[in-house]
């Protein structure tokens, strides 16, 4: 958490402030919504984080902190680079099997426990569909901040 | 049935916003994902945590739930924060009161069709809920108005 916080910092500001919190918020609410639609309790209850369902503090930093940061670096690349079409679908399963790979470990160290039925090969599969839509959604952010010449 | 009527009740809603907001594009998008994160945080704790209300069990209740929480929800209180910012001091606390009563009738509603089921739940627990929610949705439209115009 420490590293993500000090990386973002260190980032050359590329995005407007307004635009930098819709990023962070965006992946933010992306993590609490998953966790609560496919994670702990009703309706599909496929993975429990650490030893509760119940939402606890460390929970909120962890979507207000390292979800968004996260999601953060993945929006500075693909604007940086201005990434068009086939790279962008590189940099995706890029970040995908990035993202499986932290998952792969936070499983060994006991963080996730997965449930009925659900395994590691699901999860690339729903990191490739959330990294997808994410990209779209960021460049819908990029194309509402250029139009009100705010980038 | 339900989750139909309430995306009907969705695209009224946003087509009558379209026509009342004067807020741009690049404020909109930070207090909506804004009001879902607070939102789902202080929901989430309140059936998980606190247990005073049962979450949905049949799939109709429980997308309407996710309906209402991330779309229709974020869209009431951007209306709330719309008329706030076009009245006088005196009718900006009027806002506050009357916001929250409509947010609780609404929830009253909710709870009348079956989507959430009180267990230890009362009025006072949704005045508390409301309002706060949308205090802390005003206090952000101004940190966003002000905070960062001067940064």
């Amino acid at each position: 958490m420490i590293f993500l916080v000090i990386a973002f910092f260190m980032l050359p500001k590329i995005f407007p402030t307004e635009m930098t919190i819709s990023i962070l918020l965006y992946f933010a609410v992306l993590g609490l919504a998953t966790d609560v639609l496919i994670g702990v309790d009703y309706p599909f209850n496929f993975y429990q984080i650490m030893d509760d369902s119940k939402l606890e503090l460390f929970d909120v930093f962890i979507y207000g902190v390292n979800y968004s940061i996260y999601g953060y670096f993945f929006s500075f690349l693909i604007y940086k680079w201005m990434i068009r079409r086939g790279k962008l679908l590189l940099i995706i399963i890029y970040w995908s099997g990035q993202t499986t790979l932290i998952e792969w470990v936070s499983v060994k160290f006991h963080v996730f426990s997965y449930h009925n039925g659900w395994y590691i090969g699901y999860s690339i599969i729903a990191y490739l569909l959330v990294f997808t839509i994410s990209a779209f959604v960021v460049k819908v952010f990029i194309h509402c901040w250029k139009s009100e010449n705010k980038l | 049935m339900l989750t139909l009527s309430f995306i009907f009740f969705f695209f009224i809603l946003l087509i009558g916003f379209n026509k009342f907001n004067i807020l741009p594009i690049t404020k909109i998008i930070p207090i909506w994902l804004f009001i879902v994160f607070i939102s789902g945080l202080i929901i989430n704790s309140v059936f998980t945590n606190l247990e005073y209300i049962a979450k949905p069990k049949s799939a109709d209740s429980y997308i309407s739930y996710l309906i209402l929480q991330s779309l229709i929800l974020p869209l009431a209180i951007l209306f709330i924060i719309n008329i706030y910012k076009l009245v006088r001091l005196p009718l900006k606390v009027a806002t506050l009161i009357l916001g929250t009563i409509i947010l609780i009738i609404a929830e009253k509603f909710i709870e009348q069709i079956g989507i959430i089921t009180y267990t230890h739940w009362n009025i006072a627990f949704s005045t508390i809920l409301w309002s706060s929610i949308i205090m802390i949705s005003i206090c952000f439209y101004h940190f966003m108005k002000r905070g960062i115009s001067h940064s």
